[in-house]
């Protein structure tokens, strides 16, 4: 009865345009209050207490370094490098878009940082090249979603946080799917744009090709260093990206020179916006699954589950099913929160690897990003390119269906998931 | 006048948020160093760039708030009529100044308790109610943010409202 | 529903809310389970107690706070996670203080272990029992260890900072604050080269694949502490508080019991794999180690108490 009117309240509030963070928090604390039994400034301490953990300060510095590619040229050189090899191709500018976001992805957590910051970029140079428009737009907002599933990725970083996961192997697991589903998206995106006749840039000589690869060299590298150091264990995830953060300032104040004094208050006002928005959505959803586990919800729905025999599979499609649904109206974050300490208790029973679930589930949050009404990467599209949400969606269409296929191969095969993590922690 | 001190506190509102996050980077960094280089690092500078990020990004969220960066669901919303957005755009405001005031009275209320209970951190043994003070501070920067939202849809009887929101996009 | 009916009258139940960070297969949740089972019983289901492992319900860093609010009546932590509250909590970190497993429990049942119980009062926080876990040992990748000089230059990983980096420093070693997560990681990477710990978390983390050198120290302990709040305990009827101390009682023994095999068990596992050499240090060589860390009993004496301490090392 109280969870039915938790879930209803929090309906009812984010119907109304109340923040979904606040939606989240306010509906928790209604429901704990009319209990009468709890003591409510706990729910101030969960809140902050949800924060308190090192492995999540790496979203704050992943955002941050990620806001700082984009304004220190590293985004730039990348894809004029990009432009020079393959540009020219059939279908060139789109494989540059996915490659670039491909590149971007490894060094951003985020998904929609990666549709902006790839995106205003290519968004011009693909319309100049003859794409049609909602192409480019569905383009980039499904390629700018690789951002969460190659690492390293802010909505693992929740996942593991709350499985109690190591993020370094999560990290591991979404390299293959991720590169697979770039792969994918390269092929189609070539097929389209042959059959279409979209255009193609200039073939560049071999001169520039050198140079501008030069010139890009030391952005590219960020990638590899990332990687390389979480891979190497060399540091932590969040130390990873503390060293990103300043590698980039270095990069683009010394080398590039593109990074001035007067963008500092940008470059924070950029990251903060990111990072609180994020973190208060990971405080109140705490707040809110503090109220489900409080109710011993999570066991009642694996009593239920094991009165029930639900199959493996059976519990893959259920889950998906719901990500799908939730993922339409919900970010990334606030649906791992609520959902996940619900479904641990089964993944455990059902002997999943939950490695290849948290795989499968970031296919799924990659999803939710494109997904009307509520997409994060079609909202920064849409705002980029100064057009309706809607023909967003339209031109994100096809790319939806490829992605789909994407995740069901993910589900059936967990080798593809698991091969790194395995070889590597081994 | 007016103008100019919402344009300082502005810049104050970035700054010190900003700054906050990036003090804990630099003492992560820090702490890699010594690491590093001198083999030897300190729990204490783990404990206090987590503390140092965690105040950025709470106070942050009242910057969030105003450059309109929570993420909201408008499909119901963007279907009705721009007055009635207006209305409910009211309502929705209200109920962010009840949950900023909830989370600032109970932020004060485990201030005071760690205060009088002297409870402190178990690496650093800091206090642990100076720690907390940031949850009353960012609530208030909160709600002097969602103020200065509804007095923009009030003033001029909503008619800056109404220009502002009356584009698609 | 959520409430917490503490005055258990109209036949609806007194409802104890049970939380604690550790897993289900744990010698901790198995006696919360037993503990719950017992109260139950021998109230005739006047009590109901739910427990929630694995920080289902409140992590670490909120436990204490959620007790003391009463939103949980009983919690179960690592006896240094009070430190907040009262330093004299460290005192099973300080090194080589016990002489060995006995001379721990008799302190902690002792009038010295009961009173550190009960100075959590002012907090609003009753300590209940102790629950004896097990000794910490040393692992590390790059040398047997026998005498402190061994310790020189080695990096260790530590569960948290303060009074275990004093340790560290004091033998000349490095130390780091590293989630448990991400210390196989650690290890097999060289991020450190050792670490401290129970037996039984290195048995079951397969430490024993990335270190190569075991020294069974016994240089602290990683117990318990169960605590409950006054507000909770002052609702109850004298008989009823006696009904749960019964149950608790055997819960303890139930607990120890089984802290003791599992240790016993997983030595024998790391044994039986020989993956790793162990050597255990004598009472001789561990008179050098006091004395090389004589600087962190100066530190902390006044912090943890002079009284605790003597009393400590002299229960046999
Ligand atoms: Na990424
Ligand atoms: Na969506």
């Amino acid at each position: 009865m109280e969870t039915a009117i938790l879930f209803t309240l929090f309906i009812v509030l984010f119907l109304i345009n109340v923040p979904i963070a606040i939606s989240l928090a306010l509906a928790a604390i209604i429901v704990l209050g009319i209990d009468g039994q709890f003591t409510m400034y706990m729910v101030a301490q969960r809140m902050f207490a949800s924060l308190l953990s090192n492995t999540l300060m790496a979203i704050p510095a992943f955002v941050f370094a990620g806001v700082l590619m984009s304004y220190g040229g590293i985004s730039k050189y990348l894809i004029a490098a990009l432009k020079a090899w393959f540009g020219h191709l059939p279908g060139g500018l789109a494989v540059v878009t996915i490659m670039a976001c491909a590149i971007f992805a490894a060094i951003s957590g985020s998904s929609p940082a990666t549709a902006a910051a790839i995106g205003s970029i290519m968004m011009p140079t693909l319309i100049e090249g003859g794409y049609d428009k909602k192409y480019a737009m569905g383009l980039i907002a499904a390629a700018g979603t690789l951002g969460i599933l190659i690492p390293p990725s802010v909505p693992m970083v929740v996942f593991g946080v709350t499985a109690e996961e190591s993020i370094g192997k999560l990290f591991m697991a979404g390299l293959l799917p991720g590169l697979f589903l770039t792969l994918i998206l390269i092929v189609t995106s070539v097929v389209y744009a042959k059959a279409k006749g979209f255009g193609r840039s200039e073939r560049a000589s071999w001169n520039t090709r050198w140079r501008t690869t030069i010139k890009a060299l030391p952005g590219a590298f960020l990638p590899v260093f990332i990687l390389g150091t979480i891979y190497l264990g060399v540091v932590t995830p969040t130390e990873a990206a503390t060293l990103s953060v300043f590698y980039t300032l270095i990069v683009s104040t010394l080398i590039y020179k593109e990074f001035k004094l007067k963008d500092v208050r940008t470059v924070f006002r950029e990251s903060i916006n990111i990072s609180s928005m994020i973190f208060l959505i990971i405080a109140a959803a705490q707040v809110f699954a503090l109220f489900l586990t409080a109710n011993q919800v999570p066991n009642q729905i694996s009593m239920w589950i094991a009165d029930h025999h639900l199959s493996k599979y059976a519990f893959f499609f259920a889950t998906n099913l719901m990500f799908f649904v939730m993922g339409t109206f919900l970010e990334a974050v606030s649906i791992i929160l609520i959902t996940l300490p619900l479904l641990l208790p089964i993944i455990h029973a059902l002997h999943i690897d939950l490695i290849h679930f948290a795989v499968v589930m970031t296919v799924n949050m990659e999803l939710a990003m494109i997904t009307p009404p509520v997409g994060l990467n079609l909202f920064v599209v849409s705002a980029m390119a100064k057009e309706r949400v809607e023909s967003v969606v339209k031109g994100v269409a096809p790319f939806l269906v490829i992605m789909i296929l994407g995740l069901i191969t993910f589900i059936f095969w967990p080798g593809i998931s698991l091969y790194i993590p395995r070889v590597l922690m081994q | 006048m007016i103008k100019r001190l919402g344009r300082s506190y502005k810049a104050f509102e970035d700054y010190f948020c900003g700054g906050l996050v990036f003090i804990g980077l630099s003492l992560i960094m820090l702490n890699v160093i010594l690491r590093y280089f001198f083999n030897q690092s300190r729990s204490i500078l783990d404990e206090f760039s987590t503390y140092f990020m965690i105040w950025g990004t709470l106070a942050g969220t009242a910057v969030a708030l105003r450059d309109d960066h929570h993420i909201k669901v408008d499909m119901l919303f963007i279907r009705l009529p721009i007055k009635l957005q207006r209305w409910v755009s009211v309502i929705a405001h209200i109920i962010g100044i009840f949950f900023g005031l909830f989370y600032t009275f109970y932020g004060s209320q485990l201030v005071g308790r760690y205060y009088t209970s002297g409870q402190v951190s178990t690496d650093s043994s800091f206090p642990l109610w100076i720690v907390y003070l940031i949850m009353p501070v960012s609530g208030l920067m909160f709600i002097f943010r969602i103020l200065t939202k509804l007095y923009l849809l009030f003033k001029n009887g909503g008619a800056d409202w109404h220009r502002a929101n009356s584009g698609e996009v | 529903g959520s409430s917490t009916n503490t005055s258990g009258t109209d036949n609806k139940p007194i409802i104890i809310k049970f939380s604690h960070v550790v897993a289900e297969s744990t010698p901790k949740h198995q006696a919360a389970l037993k503990f719950k089972e017992l109260l139950e019983k021998n109230s005739n289901g006047k009590f109901q107690v739910q427990v929630f492992p694995s920080s289902q319900l409140y992590g670490d860093k909120e436990e204490m706070e959620a007790l003391q609010a009463n939103n949980v009546q009983f919690i179960a932590p690592l006896s240094n996670k009070v430190v907040s509250f009262s330093k004299s909590f460290q005192i099973s970190d300080l090194p080589f203080l016990f002489q060995d497993e006995k001379s721990a429990y008799s302190f902690y049942i002792g009038e010295n272990g009961q009173k550190l119980l009960k100075s959590l009062e002012p907090k609003g926080i009753l300590g209940v029992a102790w629950w004896l876990n097990a000794q910490k040992v040393f692992t590390n990748s790059k040398r047997p260890i026998t005498k402190p000089e061994d310790f020189k230059g080695l990096k260790f990983r530590t569960q948290s900072g303060g009074l275990l980096d004093d340790q560290f420093k004091a033998l000349g070693a490095g130390s780091q604050t590293i989630a448990w997560g991400d210390t196989y990681q650690a290890l097999q990477n060289g991020t450190v080269d050792g670490q401290e710990n129970t037996l039984n978390n290195i048995d079951t983390a397969k430490l024993d694949e990335v270190q190569k050198y075991l020294t069974i120290s016994n240089h602290g302990r990683n117990d318990y502490v169960v605590l409950t709040n006054s507000k909770f305990w002052n609702s109850l009827s004298p008989e009823d508080q006696k009904l749960i101390n019964d149950a608790m009682k055997q819960a303890t023994d139930y607990e120890i019991k089984l802290a003791g095999e599992l240790d016993r068990k997983s030595l024998e596992n790391l044994q039986n794999r020989g993956k790793i050499k162990i050597n255990t240090l004598s009472d001789s060589q561990k008179e050098e180690f006091k004395k090389v860390l004589q600087p962190v009993y100066d530190k902390y004496v006044d912090l943890i108490g002079k009284e605790y301490i003597e009393a400590a090392k002299n229960s046999k």
